[in-house]
């Protein structure tokens, strides 16, 4: 086994939470990578486009990705050269949410109703569009019946997600410059407008959002006994590297994975900390991560490769290739490399 | 002669307020427990005549630290209650449109419709007064009045203190959830059935981000106080007259660990600001976004001049809008002996 210099690590995560990101926001990553004389670099701060979006695409070289793994199963189905080294999976909030004053109650009053659903007209891979697809199928399967069930009504949306850098300001990712039109939640002012009866909203922001619209919820599938109506984007999370960098840059894999796992440890010892870093990460409020991803919010960051998290993974990647956002499924077992975290795992 | 005190209740708003601070750094409680004293939060009391005290002031033995609108109502309806420190922290103070309105400055508002929440059932409609504050100070930068805007009430049900604050993991709210959302105002904005609203704070900022809306005006960053002066600016902190005449040790107990808890956020800007979410609900980031980065240098509580100009102001605003029965002199109502005795007491010690 191989390993050479690395120059730079590129990383990236999504604002939800992981333990790459604590592992980022701790310090911890830099520190671990500095003996090697190696630089981490953030890909959604960079000002190549290209790069940015790598944090979908996952083409670069020499990078890690920590987040939903919606972006990651699709440039796995496209050909890209990745390896999952790690799932995470945190619960959160995932909510049909209809108006207060509506007759839409229960999953069974969506039947013949109109949803409202975002799509992203430019970007490779809609996981927005999937995700509340994902929400309201799981729903739906809940009372018996299916998305042809329900009226589809799309909300269209210009751009990508990579148009402008993130700039990262207190601990929170933030593109303040974006196209202010496509920040929109245009799916949310359909429903107030009444032009919807219902739409998903999942994570902090989407509680929050429901709370300060007094919107009534329908479900949460975040919450329900069965881990995969639970599963969605961001049930399980990947942790995932590209073969590149398991083939010639092994150690640095091992790297990652014992920051990511050290991180994790501390965090289940230290929730309020732990807490605000959430906070900081999601950019909202520490009582908001507590409601949507519960008190014990600590205690979910855990990266492992267990058997439902694997189970689900194949679920949601047969899921999409259903829905045509990959044009393929493939064996998510295959596309596990579970070497760096056997070896971590001796070793801790 | 101050006598022994068994329980102070204390409230403050989802705000900046060195009252905040003092209670999570748990210095009110020390401060007041060396004095024998049990504190209580009143707003997440059982009792809604006890959480309604944060807007009317009812209860005896309490202190207060917010929006200065409830405290000047109370006052004006009969209440005998002292201000013993003002606190001036600048905020956005938003007029919000959609991006497509063809409103670009204030100009643009004659004759357009402006959403205003109007609470029936509060006992004083604070919100509604302060976004006809932020109107009219907008408005009268170019000459307009509020009669040249057409106003539309947002009719609200309930009361502000319909439901205990909630606490998870050790975080309040400031209240129970709101039945029918924060906002009727918003809605009808993002609905297209009126054409600009008034909102202001962290929540605003961050309002305004997620709906890309555009601000019209920021009058919280005008030059001049008094066009800045509203709810929140001054903040203040107020106590009942019983307190003062009977526990008096407990007053500038009060004042004692609010200057404390100042002192220390000067110092400690990241943890402040971690405070100041945690107090506003937001995130950090948009705390520093609406208060400014240098939010922990702003939490200042004193009688300045300036701050007791802005409050007459604002006090007669009030009576001129009809918020308040009668307008009062605001010098009458401050009692500057607790924070006087603080200073002499830091002159001995000193």
């Amino acid at each position: 086994m191989s390993t050479h210099f690395l120059d730079t690590l590129w990383y990236t995560h999504s604002p939800v939470p992981t333990g790459l990101g604590i592992a980022v926001e701790s310090g911890r990553l830099a520190e671990a990578f500095r003996p090697f004389g190696t630089n981490i670099q953030a890909l959604r701060e960079s000002n190549d486009r290209e790069i940015r979006e790598a944090h979908f695409d996952h083409h670069l070289p020499n990078s890690v990705r920590h987040g939903g793994n919606t972006p990651a199963i699709w440039a796995r189905s496209t050909g890209v050269q990745t390896r999952v080294i790690g799932l995470s999976w945190s619960d959160e909030v995932q909510l049909i949410v209809s108006n207060p004053d509506s007759p839409v109650k229960t999953i069974r009053d969506l039947k013949d109703r109109r949803f409202g659903l975002p799509k992203w007209a430019n970007v490779k891979i809609d996981f927005n569009r999937a995700s509340a697809l994902r929400g309201l199928e799981n729903a739906l399967s809940l009372e018996g019946l299916e998305v042809a069930d329900v009226d589809l009504v799309d909300y269209p949306y210009g751009g990508t997600h990579s148009d402008t850098p993130v700039r990262h300001v207190f601990g929170a990712q933030i593109r303040l410059h974006s196209n202010r039109v496509r920040r929109r939640n245009q799916e949310l002012i359909g429903l107030l407008h009444g032009d919807v009866d219902a739409i998903f909203l999942k994570g902090a922001h989407g509680l929050q959002l429901a709370d300060e619209f007094g919107l009534h919820v329908v479900v949460d599938t975040g919450s329900h006994p069965d881990p995969l109506i639970r599963a969605n984007i961001g049930t399980p999370r990947t942790l995932t590297v590209d073969q590149h960098l398991l083939d010639e840059h092994f150690d640095a894999a091992l790297c990652i994975v014992d920051s990511v796992l050290h991180a994790e440890r501390w965090a289940w010892a230290h929730p309020e900390e732990t807490r605000r870093f959430l906070a900081r990460e999601l950019n909202t409020s520490e009582y908001w991560v507590a409601a949507a991803y519960g008190e014990d919010a600590h205690r979910r960051l855990r990266t492992a490769l267990d058997e439902t998290s694997i189970t689900a993974l194949q679920h949601l990647t047969d899921f999409l290739q259903r829905w045509d956002f990959i044009p393929q499924r493939f064996d998510v077992r295959d596309w596990i490399d579970p070497r760096p975290l056997e070896e971590v795992c001796r070793v801790i | 002669m101050s006598q022994a005190l068994d329980t102070l209740w204390y409230t403050r708003c989802p705000v900046p307020t060195g009252l905040g601070i003092a209670v999570q750094k748990g210095w009110l409680e020390q401060t007041l427990n060396a004095q024998g004293t049990a504190i209580k939060s009143l707003r997440e009391s059982e009792n809604q005549a006890v959480r309604e005290s944060h807007f009317d002031h009812t209860l005896q033995n309490s202190v207060r630290h917010g929006g200065n609108i409830p405290a000047i109502w109370a006052r004006a309806s009969g209440r005998e209650t002292r201000v013993i420190g003002l606190s001036w922290q600048d905020e956005v103070q938003l007029i919000l449109t959609l991006p497509d309105s063809g409103i670009k400055t204030a100009k643009d508002l004659k004759g357009r419709k402006f959403g205003l929440p109007l609470w029936a059932n509060a006992q004083i409609d604070f919100s509604r007064a302060q976004a006809i504050r932020g109107l009219e100070n907008a408005l009268k930068l170019e000459g307009l009045e509020v009669s040249d805007v057409e106003l539309v009430d947002y009719l609200r049900g309930g009361t502000h203190s319909d439901e205990a604050a909630q606490t998870v993991a050790g975080i309040s709210t400031f209240g129970g959830r709101r039945n029918g959302g924060q906002n009727a105002e918003l809605v009808g904005l993002l609905r297209g059935e009126v054409d600009a609203i008034f909102l202001k704070g962290a929540s605003a900022a961050h309002v305004a981000h997620q709906f890309g809306l555009h601000t019209v005006i920021d009058t919280g960053s005008h030059p001049e106080p008094l066009i800045r002066a509203n709810n929140g600016t001054p903040r203040t902190l107020s106590v009942d007259l019983h307190l003062l005449d009977h526990h008096y040790d407990a007053a500038v107990g009060i004042l004692d660990s609010v200057l404390r808890a100042e002192t220390w956020a000067w110092n400690n800007p990241e943890d402040t600001r971690r405070y100041l979410a945690r107090e506003t609900n937001s995130s950090e980031f948009w705390v520093t976004a609406a208060y400014g980065e240098d939010a922990h240098q702003r939490l200042r509580t004193n009688l300045h001049e300036n701050s007791i100009l802005g409050l007459q102001d604002f006090t007669d605003f009030l009576q001129r809008w009809n918020f308040i029965p009668q307008s009062f002199s605001v010098r009458d109502w401050i009692d500057p002996r607790p924070l006087e005795s603080l200073r002499s007491a830091t002159a001995l010690a000193g």
